[in-house]
């Protein structure tokens, strides 16, 4: 297929259309931007699309003081840090055991964590809003890092399991001739080789972590440690809504991550270069 | 080595953190969620034990509508397979092999995934609607005034419409998971291959693509459980009308049990997508699994 | 049954219990720090009671609602409490907002597990009997002589299940028809009073090019409140409600098929915006606020809107929604009614206390949403309300005529029956069937 883009249509052509398709990408960002600046007239009909004709600053101002960002901001930075540390130390050391240890019931075991993917979470709510109870959880932040961290789980275990695959054995048969124990293979020599397994599973943690509503509206009733996503609803009325402060609350929940990931996709990279050297 | 990889202890230590999550969030639930499903309850009252007549029901009731809602996700996990995935891997390719800007295009691909489902459900309604919708205000000005539609609200679109906004959420997913794969794997046999005069779509062929098989397997997964699970975007941008047009699994489920007070009956249609969604990515990997022994076992003989 | 669940999850939690207690300390000693953390002088507060008295006698009652700080109610509400807390020293509320739809499903959680705050926002009739049927609501009867004078019983029908009260209303929204002043001069057109002055009215717009209505099919509940309304003004108010609610009236009424005959009517006419299957309802809101429609069928709190977001905010007035059938109806029944307001639990420690600040504050909420113009009141009016902006004051007048009052057939209807009903009115919608099936449809599931 890219030899058809790269040889028969100039080279330009295949820039132009990755650019187009970057511009079909950012414009949600442009989108949001001016949005967050504009009244709900212009935003529902007279001017989706152009730069706003009032600069509404103070639809920022409202987010930030009426609808509290910067605390909320702090909570889902905790509670998706957490899930992250949580999701890649299990699935790490499960994908590890999964993959490589040789065990009875290994094949069932690695179907079974498949299960993790396939639950939907409205039907999983009441039964972990009950867990959450009797471990006298709710309204922590334990009660969505839990959670958060588990759901990721079963993609996280697959994603490490995967690399684990490209990971030649023969490094560890070496390490082990050298008279490395089950865990200096796992930790010297195995764990670092998967660097950019950890680094996919932590952006996909996080990004789960960082947008999810429903749990975190469900199990938190205590404003102390609402999140993000719940913080900008609180921006929502209830027969209708003033949809500029929604837009300054999304600006604000969104472009740190995304400054976050432009910088990070350089050390993604480099990583994953180094794990291929390496490998 | 053998003896390494046989510590039993070691087994225990690695997988405990694993199972206690995975235990506690996921099975309990699912076992609960079956009890629920064979029980006549509102979710607050007492429940009645019907067995599995719910499942009865949710499989026989016309006015409930579920198994339209069933070949709609099937509908949609197809079509994941047939465009969003080949789209990812196409991409992931190209910008793999160096293309100028490849650290920019990488990072903006992505961003759709960076913005919650609140911007990108109000961005497509931007974009849906019939009046001042982006789509139909391009249609006109091509001159096409015939083809605009009320995207959202057209029983013959709204699903189309809602499929592409997934599209162009989860291709930079995808595509983020198979970039990594292809940038992880060794450059001496492409080098080797090159050398040899291997043209790219030789190279992405017989080379690139047959390495990335693990990944490749990941991405499928996730595709097709994804699209079978897909909930927060139809919730927002159909809430699956117009007339059930939209409608999945998910949707009815959360209905039923938080709006219709069938939290017996919503469980049964929970139940359900659990064992749909195991079912496909078991057999994915299964699929998977007996093509990489068949093709390691030819490797084999050939030396 | 009960047993059965119970003993299950007993089962669950000592799993839990075992499997847990390695990290729970652990975990706990985490969750004090990042509240202290956070919160310098309160104490991390326990989980299990709601209602607790801190080391300075200090009582805590916890109260969720939706009056979230996007919402129009919001000051009003904060305002209800603060001075509640100042008649009251030594009383703390601990209020929680939560958005509209989510909460639905976060309240029935808690109620599902037992973990509902003392005091919580409830949509009554229909959607809250189950809460009542389980006992999970406090019987507020034994209360509610203190405030006899200041609402009404009948003010409190929809909060009374068997008879008993369970509930306090704040507000008292009533549904019209809003229309756009400017656009009827322009067009030379009389103001509705009559359902053929009203097809007349959007023919005359629909000819000029001019979209006579806005609504959203999505949101069923915005097109609910014209066709509820449509219905009641064919049928009248004890044959509409009899009918709905399986209380011995019949769906299959001439009165029910003149209503679908009618928005089928519209649709054909192209009455409604292009676009409305797929309107979100504020997208149907600010087409009609924008100028873009001629008319609208709302609920009162639609005129705060139009008060804020409205370039001209008097080019605009609202009336009441024409009469069907005048033999059986009339202008002055209205749909609407004090369909919300907040419950308290049926395990809170001192009932007697917050019983007591349930009526007190939706007292309050109720005089500072009407002063501000955010709602209706449910209770009685006995202070000064010459500054309330004038539509409101036209609804409270309107409100003040109303011979009855019906509550949206969503309220009156079970969770079953309305999801039947919406699902039934779009089908009637996108022309999937005929007025006649629908009501006979309807009809039969009502049975």
């Amino acid at each position: 297929m890219s030899d058809i883009i790269k040889n028969k249509i100039p080279r330009f052509v295949r820039s132009m259309l990755l650019l187009l398709w970057a511009v079909i990408q950012l414009f949600p960002v442009y989108w949001l931007f001016t949005f967050s600046l504009k009244s709900n007239r212009e935003i529902f009909g007279e001017n989706v699309i152009g730069l706003p004709r009032e600069w509404l600053w103070e639809n920022y101002e409202k987010a930030l003081t009426v609808g509290h960002m910067l605390k909320y901001f702090m909570n889902s930075l905790i509670i998706a840090g957490g899930s992250i540390l949580v999701t890649t130390v299990a699935a790490l050391m499960a994908a590890y055991a999964l993959g490589r240890l040789i065990w009875k019931g290994r094949n069932l075991a690695n179907a079974l964590f498949m299960l993790g993917l396939t639950i939907p979470i409205h039907a999983a709510m009441l039964p972990i809003f009950l867990i959450m109870k009797n471990m006298r959880l709710l309204n922590t932040y334990q009660s969505l890092i839990l959670p958060y961290a588990a759901f990721s789980l079963a993609m996280a275990i697959l994603v490490s399991g995967s690399f684990l695959q490209s990971i030649p054995e023969e490094l560890e048969e070496s390490a082990c001739i050298d008279g490395c124990g089950t865990y200096g293979i796992f930790f010297r020599v195995t764990l670092p080789l998967m660097k950019p397994a950890f680094s996919t599973v932590a952006i996909f943690t996080f990004l789960n972590a960082w947008n999810e509503f429903m749990f975190a509206i469900v199990f938190v009733s205590d404003s102390r440690y609402k999140t993000l996503p719940v913080g900008i609803q609180e921006l929502f009325g209830q027969y209708m809504s003033d949809w500029g402060p929604v837009g300054a609350a999304l600006v604000i929940a969104t472009f740190p991550t995304l400054l976050l990931y432009c910088f990070m996709s350089g050390k993604i990279q480099e990583s994953m270069i180094m794990g291929a050297v390496k490998g | 080595m053998n003896k390494v990889r046989k510590n039993k202890l070691a087994v225990v230590v690695f997988i405990l953190p694993a199972a206690f999550l995975f235990l506690g969030i996921i099975v309990i639930p699912i076992f609960l969620s079956g009890y629920y499903s064979m029980l006549d309850w509102d979710g607050i009252s007492e429940g009645m034990f019907t067995g599995l007549k719910n499942y009865r029901e949710i499989f026989t009731s016309p006015s409930i509508g579920f198994p339209k809602s069933v070949v709609n996700v099937l509908l949609l996990a197809f079509l994941s397979l047939v465009v969003q995935l080949p789209v990812s891997l196409l991409l992931a390719i190209v910008l793999a092999n160096g293309v100028k800007g490849e650290r920019f295009f990488l990072s903006v691909f992505f961003i759709p995934n960076l913005i919650s489902t609140v911007v990108t459900g109000q961005l497509w309604m931007k974009i849906y609607n019939y009046e001042y919708g982006l789509l139909n205000l391009l249609l006109r000005a091509l001159g096409l005034d015939s083809l605009t539609r009320i995207w959202l609200g057209d029983i013959n679109t709204a699903l189309g419409a809602v499929f592409v906004a997934q599209l162009w959420q989860y291709i930079g997913y995808n595509m983020l998971l198979l970039y990594a794969g292809i940038k992880s794997q060794s450059q001496d046999v492409k080098e080797a291959a090159r050398i040899d005069g291997a043209g790219s779509v030789r190279m992405a062929f017989s080379i690139i693509i047959p390495q990335l098989k693990p990944v490749l397997e990941v991405c499928t997964i996730f595709a097709v459980v994804g699209s079978l699970k897909i909930f927060d975007l139809i919730y927002v941008l159909t809430d699956g009308g117009p007339v059930h047009a939209s409608e999945v699994p998910s949707t009815l489920m959360v209905r039923m049990i938080f709006f219709r007070n069938r939290y017996g009956l919503g469980s049964a249609m929970a139940m359900f997508i659990i064992f749909i969604c195991f079912f496909f990515a078991v057999l994915i990997r299964q699929l998977y699994r007996t093509k990489d022994k068949e093709e390691k076992h030819v490797r084999y003989h050939k030396k | 049954m009960r047993r059965k669940l119970s003993a299950m999850l007993l089962a669950v939690s000592l799993v839990f219990g075992c499997t847990g207690c390695g990290s729970e300390p652990n975990q706990r000693k985490e969750a004090e720090q990042s509240g202290a953390e956070q919160d310098g002088t309160e104490e991390a507060e326990s989980q299990e009671d709601a209602v607790q008295s801190a080391s300075d006698g200090e009582k805590v009652i916890t109260m969720w609602s939706v009056a979230t700080e996007g919402s129009a109610t919001a000051n009003g509400v904060a305002k209800a409490i603060e001075t509640y807390e100042s008649n009251h020293p030594g009383v703390r509320i601990k209020h929680e907002t939560f958005e509209n739809e989510a909460y639905k499903t976060k309240i029935r959680t808690a109620i599902a597990a037992n973990e509902v705050p003392d005091i919580f926002f409830a949509w009554f009739g229909a959607w809250s009997e189950p809460f009542v049927d389980a006992e999970k609501v406090l019987n507020l009867d034994d209360y509610y002589a203190d405030f006899s004078e200041e609402i009404t019983q009948e003010t409190l029908s929809y909060a009374t299940f068997d008879g008993s009260l369970y509930g306090v209303p704040s507000s008292t929204p009533i549904s019209v028809l809003y229309y756009n002043k400017a656009l009827f001069e322009e067009y030379g057109v009389k103001v509705p009073a009559t359902a053929d002055e009203f097809l007349q009215a959007c023919q005359t717009f629909t000819d000029n090019g001019v979209p006579a209505l806005s609504t959203s099919v999505k949101e069923n509940w915005v097109l609910a409140m014209l066709f509820d309304a449509l219905q009641l003004h064919a049928t009248g108010p004890e044959d509409a409600a009899k009918a709905v609610t399986r209380n011995g009236g019949d769906y299959n009424d001439p009165g029910f098929l003149q209503a679908a005959q009618m928005l089928r009517d519209l649709i054909d006419m192209g009455a409604f915006i292009e676009g409305v299957t797929g309107f979100s309802g504020d997208e149907a809101n600010q087409a009609f606020i924008d100028g873009k429609t001629a008319m609208y069928v709302q609920g009162s709190w639609l005129a705060g809107s139009i008060q804020n977001g409205a370039e001209n905010p008097d080019d605009f007035d609202l009336v009441p929604v024409p009469v069907l059938n005048p033999e059986r109806a009339s202008e002055h029944d209205f749909m609407g009614g004090a369909a919300e307001g907040f419950m308290v639990a049926a395990d809170v420690e001192d009932p007697a206390v917050v019983a007591n600040a349930v009526f007190e504050i939706s007292r309050s909420i109720s005089e500072n949403c009407y002063l501000d113009g955010s709602a209706l009141p449910a209770w009685k009016v006995n202070y000064d309300d010459s500054q309330v902006p004038p539509m409101i004051r036209k609804l409270a007048a309107y409100s003040a005529e109303a011979t009855s009052y019906t509550v949206w057939f969503n309220v009156l209807m079970t969770a079953d029956d309305t999801e039947e009903y919406f699902d039934l009115t779009d089908q009637l919608f996108v022309g999937n069937i005929t007025p006649e099936q629908y009501v006979e449809s309807l009809a039969d599931y009502l049975k």
